[in-house]
This record gives structure tokens, C-alpha cells and sequence, in this order.
């Protein structure tokens, strides 16, 4: 078949601008002092500020995937119901924020959450304090639970439209309420969705450098803020890489063990 | 019965909860951009455009701004001529391979762009590449192509076999019967694919942040510069240009398309 052919310009410029390049990186990571060696790796490892930011970058992580875990099912049960008016106008709202620029939305949270902001005002019209969210870590992951929820939302709902109808109907019939029809049909059959959006928005949080960046600020840096002043501020390319495979190796094995669930999942659905 | 209905009434309010705080940070910085103010006040006192006066004014923006949009363009014209035929590689091929190929075509999506940014960084340095539109086109390239990929693929899983097939047993030769079955039938992932390539140069801050320099700066990394250091309404004037462009393609995808198609939601369900 010459159509196969077709993916070929394709993968030539992965290979050219994609693999090649990512190989030239591990390359620098492991040869700091012009021979091979793993002394990056064991500084970056080894040092105590910045295996706390290795943390940081995980836990908020995970914090961030959980939240919008739960936020976002019964969105996408809505969505999911096609029966329903409005459905479009839900779509915009809530899914289209995800093509917005994420300085823009991150400035947003900015004007939200600083120190004069319409939060930290409106606490104190209420006497709740005069606080502010701004540079601080659950500032973070609420603009990053804003930034990521519309890729929550559309595996689940994609997930919620594959349940056939006539599976809540059968449990109906058969006398289950609402919440048992819940929890033991609806969810269940979601759990591809939600991992499958799990697994995403980990990984998009753990590597994002905008949204940190301007709401945490230099004082509170995740792992690409590391990197970035690593390679362009301080232009050490060995640890830089360095850091970068870290990041990378993290997300990937997340993304690799679901592949490998997602596999064996299938694997195991097969008649 | 009226447990139901208040079920029903809570997933609404919810929903509506949602989605107004999903518009809210892009509302603010749409309002924020409009105050006569000198300094960001929210709500604005007034109605005034001096700020986005002070953009087009200004010796940073407008080279920026053009600079975004021949990058965009670039990007465009890449991604769909190495995604396009991609696409249609893939669909003709089957088994492990071509799954195979599929994700490693998708993958960009999962690598921290970060990353790929100091890679392609690295790249061009062992080039002597100096920074130019096309070289940070060709690194967003990287992460565009993935969705041309996935749009054109799913468009042509709409597409029924039979329809090419009559027109090669009636005498249409391949390029032919491209260009006037298969073109047509897949033009809603063609759409789809060239405006996300679009949406995802522009928003793009991760790659080109390592790809620009001062003669070469998209207007996202102008802007997040810009953030670190001031905080007059001018930021708030860019980031609302930014959105109102989303906003823009996104309503032509709507158009073009369909927003539910595009997300991946269906419309109707057949019962």
C-alpha cells in the first residue's frame, strides 16, 4: 500500500525535531564534565531545595487531579445528557476557557487573588480576615484546577456517552435507586474516563511553567520554573537537562503505567 | 418524586456555579482592560480604550503581535502538511504498528513542552541557528501536528469506505478521488485542525520561550515578561486581545464545525 508512505514526512520531522533533540538533552544530562557521569542527576538528588520542589511539583499535582476529579463528574454527566437545552451554552463556557491563552486566564486569577484583589475585598467586607492567595500554593492549584478542568471534563464525558441506555434502564427496572445505580453502573463504567483525565491533567500540571510562574512566583518555583532559570538565568545545561529528564521521567511513567492498564484493560475485555 | 427534582435542580445550580467561575478570571481581564485608571482597579471606574490606546502605541506590542501572527500562520501551513498525511497513513494502515505510530504521533501532547523547547533549543544552537519566525513555527509544529492528527483521523473514521471505493470502480484515479470524495468528507477535522494549530501557537509560551529572542517575541512570552515586571492595565489591554482572538477562532470552529463535534461530545444520540 503506498498510503502507509503517507506518515513518513511526518516522522521524519519527529525524528529531526523531536527525537533527535530530546536524545541531544539526556546526551548534555549525562555528560556534565565532558565524560559521562551521573553528577547532575546526584546533585539535583541529592540537594534538599531541590528535591523540595520536586515535592511541591508532585504533591500540588496530585491535589490539582484529585480536585478536579471530583469537580468535574457532575459537569460531565450533563454534558453528557444530550437531551438537555442549553447544553451548547455549557459547552462554551466551561470547555472553550481551555483555548484561552493560560497568561491571560493565570492574570486573571492575578487581579482575583492579589493582595488588593476581589477576593481578599470581599473577605474583608465579610471580617474574614485580610488575607490574599496570591505567591502562595493553594493559589496555584486553584488557577490550575481553572486551567485544567475542561480536560477532566471531556474523557469523562466521553466515557458517560459510550454507557449504553439501556444498562440504567435494565438496573431500574430491576429496582436500584439512584445511588446505587450511581455507584455501581455509572461510575464504574467512567473509570476509563477518569483515568484517562487523571492521567492528563497530572501531567499538565506537573509541567506547567505559566500558571506557577505568575501566581506562585519566583518564591514558591515548581519543576519547569527550575529549568527554565537553570538553563536561560544561569546556563547550566547539564543540570538543566538534568532536571528536564527528571520532569520527564516522572510524567512518562504515569503515562506508560496507564498505557500499560489501559492495554492489559483491553486485553482483558476481549471475548 | 421530589427527590429527583431537587437532585436535578442542584446539578443545575452546580453547573451554573461552574461555569460562571470558569468565565470569571477572563471576565476580569476584560473588564480590567477597559478602566481609565492608571493602575488595575476592578471593577473599573469607567469605560475608557487609552490602554489598548497605549498597545498600539507602544514599540514592544505591535512587532509582537505581528510576529504571533506570521509564527500562527507558519505553524498552520506545517502542521497540516506533514498531519494531514499522517492521518490518512494511519487510517489506511492496521495492527500493532500503526497503533504504535499513533501514539508516538500524539505524543508531543505528553512530554512536558518545556522540555521539547530546550531540546529544540539545544538543537538549533548545535546548528548555529539563529532564532527567525520559522524557527519557533517549526518547534510549535511539534505540538500542533498532534491535533491536526487527531481531528483529520476523526473525521475520516466518519467517512464511509464505500464512497472512495465507487469512485475508484467508476474510474477516478487516487489523487482525483481525494480531492473530491475523502477532501470534502473530512473538511470538519481539516478546519478544526488548522484553528487549533493556530490557537495552540498563539497561547504557546512553553517552546517559544526558549525559541525567541528580543528581535523575535511572540506576544504570549511579550506578555508574561511583561507581568513578571509591571502591573499596569496595558498587561490586562494584550491579554484581552489574546482572548478576544480565541474567543474569535473558537466561535469560527463552532461555525465551521460544531463546538460539541470538536470536543468530542456528541450532539444526538440515536435511540
Amino acid at each position: 500500500m503506498t498510503s502507509r508512505g503517507l506518515v513518513l514526512p511526518a516522522l521524519a520531522a519527529y525524528i529531526v525535531l523531536l527525537l533527535w533533540p530530546l536524545a541531544g538533552v539526556f546526551w548534555t544530562s549525562i555528560t556534565p564534565d565532558g565524560f559521562v557521569g551521573l553528577s547532575a542527576y546526584t546533585r539535583f538528588l541529592s540537594d534538599g531545595w531541590f528535591l523540595s520542589v520536586l515535592r511541591r511539583t508532585v504533591v500540588l499535582s496530585l491535589i490539582t487531579t484529585a480536585l478536579t476529579l471530583v469537580l468535574s463528574f457532575p459537569i460531565a454527566l450533563y454534558l453528557s445528557q444530550t437531551w438537555r437545552r442549553g447544553r451548547t451554552l455549557v459547552t462554551f463556557a466551561i470547555i472553550a476557557p481551555m483555548l484561552v491563552s493560560a497568561v491571560a486566564r493565570s492574570y486573571g486569577w492575578i487581579i482575583i487573588l492579589g493582595p488588593a484583589g476581589i477576593l481578599s475585598r470581599c473577605l474583608a467586607a465579610l471580617g474574614l480576615g485580610s488575607g490574599h492567595l496570591l505567591y502562595t500554593e493553594t493559589g496555584i492549584v486553584i488557577a490550575s484546577v481553572h486551567l485544567l478542568l475542561p480536560l477532566m471534563v471531556l474523557p469523562i464525558a466521553g466515557s458517560l456517552q459510550q454507557i449504553d441506555p439501556s444498562l440504567i434502564r435494565a438496573a431500574q427496572i430491576l429496582g436500584a435507586g439512584v445511588t446505587r445505580i450511581l455507584f455501581r453502573v455509572t461510575l464504574p463504567m467512567c473509570i476509563p474516563g477518569m483515568t484517562a483525565g487523571a492521567v492528563i491533567v497530572f501531567c499538565m500540571c506537573a509541567s506547567s511553567f505559566v500558571t506557577p510562574a505568575l501566581i506562585g512566583g519566583p518564591t514558591i518555583p515548581m519543576m519547569s520554573f527550575v529549568i527554565y532559570q537553570q538553563a536561560i538565568q544561569l546556563i547550566d545545561w547539564p543540570f538543566a537537562s538534568a532536571a528536564a529528564f527528571i520532569l520527564l521521567a516522572a510524567t512518562a511513567s504515569v503515562t506508560l503505567a496507564y498505557l500499560f492498564w489501559a492495554g492489559t484493560r483491553r486485553a482483558g475485555a476481549r471475548p | 418524586m421530589s427527590g429527583a427534582r431537587i437532585r436535578e435542580w442542584l446539578l443545575r445550580c452546580y453547573v451554573a456555579a461552574v461555569a460562571v467561575l470558569m468565565l470569571l478570571p477572563i471576565a476580569v481581564v476584560l473588564l480590567t482592560s477597559l478602566t481609565p485608571a492608571a493602575y488595575i482597579s476592578f471593577p473599573p471606574g469607567g469605560l475608557s480604550l487609552r490602554w489598548y490606546m497605549a498597545v498600539a502605541s507602544a514599540d514592544e506590542w505591535v512587532p509582537s503581535f505581528l510576529t504571533s501572527l506570521q509564527v500562527g500562520a507558519i505553524v498552520i501551513v506545517c502542521a497540516l502538511s506533514i498531519g494531514v498525511p499522517a492521518a490518512l497513513g494511519l487510517h489506511a494502515a492496521t495492527g500493532r504498528f500503526a497503533t504504535a505510530l499513533q501514539t508516538f504521533f500524539l505524543s508531543p501532547l505528553m512530554i512536558p513542552s518545556l522540555v521539547i523547547g530546550l531540546a529544540i533549543l539545544r538543537f538549533y544552537e548545535s546548528l548555529a541557528l539563529p532564532a527567525s519566525d520559522l524557527s519557533v513555527a517549526l518547534g510549535q509544529t511539534m505540538i500542533a501536528t498532534p491535533y491536526v492528527v487527531r481531528f483529520v483521523l476523526a473525521g475520516l473514521a466518519g467517512v464511509d469506505s464505500g464512497l472512495t471505493r465507487a469512485a475508484r470502480i467508476l474510474g477516478s484515479g487516487p489523487i482525483r478521488t481525494f480531492v473530491k470524495i475523502t477532501l470534502p468528507l473530512i473538511r470538519h477535522g481539516l478546519i478544526a485542525g488548522a484553528l487549533f494549530s493556530f490557537i495552540v501557537s498563539i497561547d504557546d509560551v512553553n517552546i517559544a520561550l526558549f525559541l525567541s529572542d528580543v528581535h523575535v517575541t511572540p506576544l504570549s512570552v511579550q506578555l508574561l515578561g511583561y507581568l513578571q515586571q509591571s502591573a499596569d492595565p496595558q498587561g490586562a489591554a494584550v491579554a484581552s486581545l489574546l482572548v478576544i482572538i480565541a474567543f474569535v477562532l473558537i466561535f469560527v470552529c463552532d461555525r465551521l464545525a460544531g463546538i460539541d463535534w470538536l470536543f468530542g461530545i456528541r450532539k444526538t444520540t440515536v435511540s
